[in-house]
């Protein structure tokens, strides 16, 4: 089951070029295959120029969408003053705990749900609760509880990533094909070398998707969060921008909240190109 | 040929006024006048508070006047105030605004052309409310606390007036971005240290919920104020309808402005889901007339001026704001002579004291 | 005994545990009312709102926003996918491209959809499509790439038209791919729909209905919201696996 139609089922690229994909143009022709990242760049280079051509002309104005220029600037003038070092480091920090907080729990949980029948029946329901309520729904209830402070982001943002996380560890530890069990049992392994040897590898792609997903839901839960109740972090910067109507540092903001995204992501892709080079998984 | 004489006289008379009488009329007016107030009733109510176009609204004033031409009169209210609606102005969603003296003022700053017409209020109070356990007990003992504030409206630059005023700056406390409804709840529940608020909290500091520890008591220097504003492109447009439409405007400030609709005036305004009574307690012993004055006098402009130095001087704008050739007294004036209000309202001073 | 004892285990004993103690702490005071509301004022305003209508009416309009928009960000998100997937140039060039706009996070498009287009009902359709759109056009993308090179292979011989192509050996082996990144987009359409009834000042709709309660201090107003927003996902959701015949479990674990 923990074959790769799972990983494209649950919408996750395969990264790092694990597996060729079924027809591509790149197989064909070598040079074209490392010149591909290279191509890559093109669209976002016409973008940009586009951008550039568009504010220099004046065919759109300054207010809809500011020049490059003027994103430059904004962004040297935060990254001067120091606001966007804290504020990013804030949120980092603030991803960070969550995402622990939310790992731990949902692989804990998962683990749980997989290895104990009468647990899973018992929490099923609230788990189900829970998960179905997005993070906007809790908001102002957790906003009562918890203030306006670091908890409410934490607890937010560990609730998104301990769902998927939850879920693909109890997938994946479900999934592993009942042959190996039975081969462990030949070989007379024991309970705990049973769960290092055969059932971690066989799960571990699944749960590596489940962290991915709970990262990319972490980010996203973050910037919510503070977009709506927050003194300090990187949705701080954005409303604070979005009031006083200074849409190059909008603009900047935004650039920035892409490209953590982005490293997240290729963090973890890596991450789990490593992993399964090492444990090999299901074959 | 004496006759002769005076008949051409009069044929070219008769003819010149006909020439006039047409190209006055030459306007169409167009299908829907699109209105963008900065503000919202509780609950989602779609009335305002506060403001003379209430009255204007409440009486239809602006649909009786354009019934002639057909015009659509179409009201949308912003919760989230005078930044959803410069956002408006930028999508090119509405002609005619309500909107608080810092954001017209940022708006203005931008490239977005507005004309500013004249105000909708020219007085406002404001309060710094803190939950009741809390042991603050005067504005500078907001310093290094979380502090609730309603970015980019009228409101923050009042408060960073206020703050200013003892020695602190915005940097010297956490600010939440928080709305109107959102800071009151904040407030209740104890999630802020602190807040700067309207009268509309009074329900809160009736169940004890929170105390004040400032009031501006109607302080000309810590006053808002907010206007009328039509985007440049309508106004060249649609010069007639601009005169009608702050025509119907001012007569609904000399509706609010005679002290015998005062208790008309607060029914009005109930409409948006403030209880009556607060509006009974907050303007106690304030003329409406005053405060609800349309003049483009020296205060106004003073205020206007004083919005854009502060703005500047707390980093709420980057660079100084134009506001020369901004106000457009044109329509107003022309409204005043028309309704013969010419000396109903006293104009002010810029220190906000009546002018002489 | 031990049928107690496999009654407890049920998995209705956690949730129905939380609502007794939150029922008896209301009650006894140990919990401020005014803040906590209590599951007999939730469930009594849930039933006002159901009589008089407005919550049938907020639900009309958050779910009709939800489908318009999640139609059209599932449509250009399909079209889009499969256009990658038959020109493998536009894959080469487009692709990093999407994906980096792909990890934009969903709520920073906010503040430039209601600058673009406006606090009004575009701008709320714009952002939910934007959230249907990544998944689908991520999972058909996917899903065409992965056609056995042998179908193509025969489709060449055939010397089959493009559209030929695509209808008769792409679309099908797609199909799954497809289901699932409907349903994702489905999920994250109905998350978007909130988020754009808070963000853009909407008036109507479940996500405002919990606005405006939250300003009236009417917790329990709050609570049945989440309520619902959490039930209809869940519904949405129960929809989508028993049309796509994917397993339940599969999919929940996107909801953010």
């Amino acid at each position: 089951m923990t074959d790769l139609s799972q990983w494209a089922q649950s919408g996750a690229r395969p990264g790092l070029r694990i597996r060729r994909p079924a027809f591509s143009p790149a197989v064909a022709s070598g040079a074209l295959k490392r010149l591909r990242p290279l191509l890559g760049w093109i669209v976002p280079a016409v973008l940009l120029l586009a951008w550039w051509a568009a504010a220099n002309s004046h065919l759109v104005p300054e207010e809809i969408l500011p020049a490059p220029a003027t994103v430059a600037q904004a962004f040297s003038t935060l990254i001067t003053s120091g606001d966007l070092q804290s504020n990013l480091l804030i949120a980092l920090g603030r991803v960070a705990y969550g995402f622990g907080a939310g790992a731990l729990a949902g692989l804990a949980f998962g683990a749980g749900m997989a290895f104990s029948d009468g647990f899973a029946r018992f929490v099923r329901p609230t788990f189900l609760i829970i998960s179905q309520i997005p993070v906007l729904a809790w908001l102002p209830f957790l906003m009562l509880l918890l203030g306006i402070g670091e908890a409410l982001k934490i607890v937010l943002v560990a609730k998104s990533v301990f769902v998927p996380v939850a879920l693909s560890t109890f997938a994946g530890i479900r999934g592993v094909p009942v042959r190996w069990l039975e081969l462990a049992r030949v070989l007379q392994f024991g309970r705990w070398k049973t769960l290092r040897r055969v059932v971690l590898p066989a799960a571990l792609p699944q749960l590596f998707n489940g962290l991915r997903y709970g990262l990319t839901h972490a980010w996203m839960a973050l910037v919510v969060v503070e977009l709506l109740a927050s003194y300090e972090g990187i949705g701080y910067l954005m409303i604070y921008s979005r009031q006083l109507f200074q849409l190059d540092v909008m603009v900047a903001i935004m650039l920035v909240i892409g490209a953590v995204g982005l490293l997240f992501d290729r963090m973890l892709a890596l991450g789990e190109a490593w992993l399964t080079r090492r444990y090999g998984g299901a074959s | 040929m004496r006759g002769g004489k005076s008949f051409r006289l009069l044929i070219l008379v008769l003819l010149s006024e006909f020439l006039i009488f047409s190209w006055a009329h030459a306007e169409t007016p167009p299908q829907v006048i699109r209105i963008g107030v900065a503000a919202e009733g509780l609950g989602g109510r779609q009335y305002s508070y506060r403001l003379s176009l209430d009255v204007v609204r409440a009486q239809q004033l602006l649909e009786k006047e354009f019934a002639s031409s057909g015009t659509k009169i179409e009201w949308h209210y912003f919760k989230a105030a005078g930044p959803a609606v410069s956002e408006a102005l930028a999508s090119h969603q509405v002609d005619f605004v309500f909107h608080g003296d810092l954001p017209s003022v940022i708006v203005r700053s931008t490239g977005i052309r507005t004309r500013y017409l004249l105000p909708l209020y020219a007085r406002s109070n404001i309060y710094v409310a803190v939950p009741i356990k809390s042991q603050i007990r005067s504005v500078a003992d907001l310093k290094g606390k979380v502090v609730s504030n309603f970015r980019g409206t009228a409101t923050q630059l009042v408060a960073a007036r206020v703050l200013n005023s003892v020695g602190l700056s915005e940097r010297d406390l956490h600010l939440v971005n928080l709305d109107t409804a959102g800071a009151n709840a904040a407030l209740a529940t104890g999630q802020v240290d602190g807040a700067f608020v309207m009268f509309n909290s009074f329900g809160l500091k009736d169940q004890n919920l929170i105390r004040y520890v400032f009031s501006s008591d109607w302080q000309p220097r810590f006053s808002a104020v907010g206007g009328l504003l039509v985007t440049e492109e309508f106004a060249k447009e649609y010069p007639q309808s601009v005169d009608r439409f702050v025509k119907a405007v001012v007569q609904g400030a000399w509706f609010a402005g005679k002290p015998q609709n005062r208790q008309a005036v607060y029914d009005i305004w109930a409409k948006s889901g403030i209880p009556e009574d607060y509006f009974v307690r907050e303007y106690k012993g304030q003329d409406l007339r005053t405060v609800l004055s349309p003049l483009d006098d020296d205060f106004i402009v003073a205020k206007y001026r004083a919005a854009a130095a502060d703005a500047l001087k707390f980093g709420l704008v980057r660079k100084p704001v134009d506001l020369n050739g901004w106000i457009d007294r044109g329509p107003l004036n022309r409204a005043l002579v028309t309704l013969h209000l010419e000396h109903f309202w006293t104009p002010t001073a810029a220190d906000g004291r009546p002018a002489t | 005994m031990s049928r107690v004892r496999s009654l407890l285990g049920s998995g209705a004993t956690l949730p129905v545990a939380i609502v007794a103690v939150w029922g008896l702490a209301t009650h006894f005071g140990w919990l401020d009312v005014r803040l906590w509301s209590s599951p007999a004022a939730v469930l009594q305003s849930g039933w006002t709102a159901l009589q008089d209508g407005s919550l049938i009416a907020a639900l009309k309009a958050s779910l009709l926003r939800d489908l318009a928009g999640f139609g059209i960000g599932a449509s250009a998100g399909l079209a889009l996918g499969l256009l990658l997937a038959l020109l493998p140039l536009a894959d080469i060039l487009l692709e990093p491209t999407l994906n980096a706009a792909r990890q934009v996070a969903l709520f920073a498009w906010v503040p430039f959809l209601s600058l673009w287009l406006g606090n009004g009902e575009e701008g709320r359709l714009a952002f939910i499509a934007l959230a249907a759109f990544f998944p689908v056009l991520l999972n058909i993308h996917l899903g065409a790439r992965r056609v056995e090179a042998s179908h193509l292979e025969v489709a060449r011989v055939l010397c089959l038209k493009p559209h030929r192509v695509l209808l008769k050996v792409i679309l099908p082996s797609a199909l799954p791919s497809l289901m699932t990144g409907l349903r994702l987009g489905l999920l994250y359409a109905w998350l978007a729909t909130i988020g754009a009834e808070y963000l853009f000042a909407s008036t109507t709709g479940i996500g405002a209905l919990m606005m405006d309660a939250r300003e009236l201090f009417r917790m329990d107003q709050v609570i049945l919201g989440m309520a619902v927003i959490g039930a209809v996902g869940f519904g949405l959701n129960v929809l989508l696996s028993r049309v796509g015949h994917l397993p339940l479990w599969r999919g929940l674990e996107e909801v953010p």
